[in-house]
């Protein structure tokens, strides 16, 4: 947000980087898949099979990244301004196999209501907001 | 350009429900953390050296709550929640493209703030109009 003013260029509320929307998405792919990982193999495998190597591994992975994937959900619900109780829904899908993919199309489809087809979309991109 | 931005005074901001719940949030999130933190330090120091990755990871929460608190703290109430995004959205289709006017306009209210910058902006017009200009000292 305090790039569009930086920019000067009267960059309305609405339009929010596409890379904003992109990292998050990167990121929630990332976890989502990593949880699933570590839920339906590791914790199997663990307990199961007293192989406890994959739950440490992606177990850590999965934690550190998640840290990752708090910030730029906070970044992106932040700026496409989620109200409180979505937004923290939206940070713990991380948390929830599975729930990150539900987070993920909601977000992107609120980017694209919020920004729209607006031909600023992409003037602001160049502009490296 | 951006939206004027409202701000509660201080002490509303500071004491408004959701403020309120907000600090109640963070007042047992923050000592969780930091007991988490023990625990997996105690876990780590007991032998199993994933506690330590763990250990440096639940102080991380505890920032990262932190930093949301702040950020919820200070949301100008305008501008927050999909209310404040379709009454920025308005507003945007209200005022369109103010910026995209015509170069000489934002000269122009340059140099009305800036007496100096006028000075020097005639200045360099009559350098440009040519030697034929004898006047260029006297505006």
């Amino acid at each position: 947000m305090n790039d569009a003013e930086s920019t000067g260029r009267g960059v309305d509320h609405r339009v929010v980087a596409r890379r904003v929307l992109i990292r998050y998405r990167v990121m929630a792919y990332t976890t989502a898949v990593l949880l699933i990982v570590l839920v339906f193999v590791g914790i199997p495998l663990q307990v199961f099979a007293g192989q406890p190597d994959v739950v440490k591994v992606v177990g850590t992975l999965h934690g550190y990244l998640y840290l990752v994937y708090l910030w730029v959900a906070l970044d992106l619900t932040r700026k496409l301004r989620v109200p409180l109780g979505p937004m923290l829904l939206v940070l713990l899908a991380g948390t929830v196999p599975f729930c990150a993919f539900v987070a993920e199309r909601w977000l992107t489809r609120r980017y694209e209501r919020s920004a729209g087809p607006a031909p600023d979309v992409a003037v602001v991109d160049q502009t490296g907001r | 350009m951006t939206a004027p931005t409202r701000r509660l005074p201080v002490d509303r901001r500071w004491t408004s429900r959701r403020a309120l719940l907000c600090h109640a949030v963070l007042v047992v999130w923050v000592p969780g953390c930091t007991l988490a933190t023990w625990w997996q330090v105690n876990i780590a120091r007991s032998g199993d050296s994933l506690g330590w990755i763990y250990s440096v990871m639940w102080p991380c929460f505890a920032v990262f709550a932190t930093v949301l608190w702040w950020n919820l703290i200070h949301d100008d109430p305008d501008t927050v929640g999909a209310r404040g995004l379709r009454r920025l959205q308005q507003q945007a289709e209200a005022t369109p493209h103010e910026d995209e006017a015509a170069p000489d306009d934002a000269i122009a209210r340059a140099e009305a703030e800036d007496a100096e910058l006028a000075d020097y902006n005639a200045y360099l017009a009559e350098l440009r109009r040519g030697p034929d200009s004898k006047t260029w000292r006297r505006r």
